[in-house]
């Protein structure tokens, strides 16, 4: 007899017939104690060890996010509140206490491979290079690079208070150091959504009166643009389709410079709103700036 | 505001020579800066190549050339030590992803030679279903050993083409291969002995580590994703033998597949693709329980009871 013949057959009788067979059958043959029960139990902690570990990756990296996101705001608000110092402050204290959650994932990954994991963290982690590379930014109006967002990356216990509510606490009693590497892709994607924050900041301080930054800004975008163009698509994917925005961004940009140029500072408020809003003709004016 | 245009020429020019350097291209670097870089773009190709927004922008640039030589010179522009780090790390990380690249470029070959002798065992090992294949089983198997040497050389070269604490981030160039090993090898551990193969074992059989502390290993999913594609063919073997009139193998696949099955049941998988391949065991136990019904009540398996012995 075939096996089409028998899964049609089955499929009358499966009612009657296959569930009460299938529950006795199993626990007449099924030993408890075999050796292949036994090993099923192993994975089966195995598993539940590593799925445990990844939720509470993906938890801290949720968290990293939105602390990331909040400094980010209020980093936007240094250049329309008179009170810049402190805003540059508070930021600093918010990056630490991201840099806090962060050290609780170094901890997490003691002894694994950290690529084993990474997808629960890279959202994140790209979160918080947007953010510390914002800051940077402001402070010093150049790029942060790898190394030093990695050399921040390094704690040790004496660096910061005796973290309390991390799961992994109980192993890190002996001093220690921990660090956590920012890959490369990951460092790309964040300085690539930087470039969207500073297409923001640009079109604020054109708000704010400010006419020097928005020209400042391009030129930083422009080389920005170039490094992506240069990489091209020798990275991954996500790179390559985060060059499009980025375009998109710089394209604004250098609009915004065009306007001002060719209008001057007498240019009234409302129509700077206009000029961000257009994108239909971004390309065409892009080849005409300058 | 006039001298600002003028610098993002200047940012080009480090990354063209850098390109240029770095792809050893036949191309002589161009006098004039804004030049070079079309010339790098269209050697390369890439698909973003042809997105060239940035060529006409800074061929247009007027002030360009004067002012990359100017920088060149070492003038004291504004934003010199921001254009250079920029373009340098940039430079730097382009570095690192063509490093990356060149990685998994070996480790596609490495895994195509696998792949091509996964392959060839999976289409010897196939004849079990013919009718006359059920005889010579053993000597399958046997032959199918040999060809686990050739994959224990095959991985030993795969092992040295990354850093060997870098095996996740590799890992799903070999994935595939390796479940399908996994299934080979747990599949003539079956024929042989009729039990299931254990993680170590498989780990011998291709010549890898069990755990992940001594090197390349065998991932835990990669291992029961294997084992499940095992409980497949052999819901098909069931059939086949049966059709081949041998009544006794689907009983005894019966009890092996019940018990991993609820081996199985043990495990809290998560939504992944582990736990779609598991989502299908269900059937080929059904496949099987079905085959098992058809026998009993054609009254086969008393028949195939007693033939057991005469079998083996």
């Amino acid at each position: 007899m075939s096996g089409k013949e028998g899964s049609g057959g089955f499929r009358k009788r499966k009612h009657d017939n296959f569930p009460h067979g299938q529950r006795r059958e199993e626990k007449e043959n099924v030993n408890p104690s075999s050796p292949l029960m036994t090993s099923f139990k192993s994975f089966q902690l195995e598993l539940d060890t590593r799925h445990d570990k990844y939720e509470r990756l993906v938890k801290l990296s949720r968290d990293i996010t939105i602390e990331s996101k909040r400094t980010i705001f209020l980093l936007h608000r240094y250049i329309s509140a008179p009170n810049g110092e402190e805003v540059l402050n508070e930021s600093e204290v918010k990056l630490d206490a991201v840099r806090r959650k962060i050290k609780q994932v170094a901890q997490e990954l003691i002894g694994e491979d950290m690529y084993q994991f990474h997808r629960a963290i890279s959202p994140g982690l790209q979160e918080y290079i947007e953010a510390v590379s914002f800051q940077y930014f402001i402070k010093t109006r150049s790029l942060i690079s790898v190394e030093e967002i990695n050399k921040q990356l390094i704690f040790t216990t004496e660096d910061r208070e005796e973290t309390t509510n991390t799961p992994s606490s109980s192993q890190d009693k002996q001093p220690h150091t921990w660090s956590l590497k920012v890959t490369p892709v990951d460092y790309l994607l964040g300085v690539a959504d930087l470039t969207g924050e500073l297409m923001r900041l640009c079109i604020s301080s054109v708000g704010n009166g400010d006419i020097d930054t928005p020209f400042e800004l391009s030129q930083f975008l422009r080389q920005i643009y170039d490094g992506f163009t240069f990489i091209g698509n020798t990275g991954p994917y996500e790179v390559s389709k985060k060059l499009y925005t980025l375009k998109q961004s710089l394209a604004k940009v250098e609009n915004a410079c065009y306007t001002l140029k060719v209008r001057g500072s007498e240019i009234p408020k409302h129509m700077l709103a206009d000029v961000f809003s257009t994108k239909t003709e971004l390309i065409d004016q892009e080849e005409g700036l300058s | 505001m006039m001298l600002l245009t003028a610098p993002g020429g200047t940012a080009s020019s480090p990354l063209a020579a850098a390109a240029l350097h770095i792809r050893r291209l036949p191309v002589p670097v161009p006098p004039v800066a804004p030049f070079a870089r079309p010339a790098q773009r269209r050697a390369e190709p890439s698909p973003l190549g042809a997105v060239t927004p940035a060529a006409p922008r800074t061929a247009l640039l007027p002030s360009a050339p004067g002012c990359s030589s100017g920088i060149a010179r070492g003038s004291p522009r504004r934003c010199r030590c921001g254009a250079m780090s920029v373009s340098a790390m940039f430079v730097a990380l382009q570095g690192a992803l063509t490093a990356d690249q060149d990685i998994r470029e070996e480790i596609r070959k490495v895994v195509q030679a696998l792949e091509q002798t996964a392959r060839e065992m999976l289409t010897l090992l196939q004849g079990v279903h013919q009718g006359n294949g059920f005889q010579d089983i053993p000597k399958k198997c046997q032959k199918a050993r040999e060809h686990f040497a050739t994959i224990r050389t095959q991985m030993e070269s795969l092992k040295t083409k990354f850093p060997a604490d870098q095996y996740y981030r590799f890992h799903e160039h070999w994935r595939f291969v390796l479940q399908r090993l996994v299934f080979l090898a747990a599949f003539v551990v079956y024929l042989e002995t009729e039990t299931l193969v254990t993680r170590e074992a498989v780990a011998e059989i291709l010549g890898i580590e069990a755990d992940r502390e001594r090197g390349f290993h065998l991932d835990i999913e990669d291992y029961l994703s294997g084992v499940l594609t095992l409980a497949s063919e052999l819901a098909r073997l069931a059939v086949n033998s049966v059709t081949a009139g041998d009544y006794s193998r689907p009983l005894r696949i019966s009890t092996f597949i019940n018990e991993l099955d609820s081996g199985f049941r043990l495990l809290n998988l998560k939504n992944d693709s582990l736990r779609k391949r598991y989502d299908g065991l269900k059937y080929d136990v059904k496949k099987i329980e079905e085959v098992v019904y058809d026998l009993s009540i054609r009254g086969l398996n008393k028949e195939a009871t007693g033939g057991v012995g005469g079998e083996k």
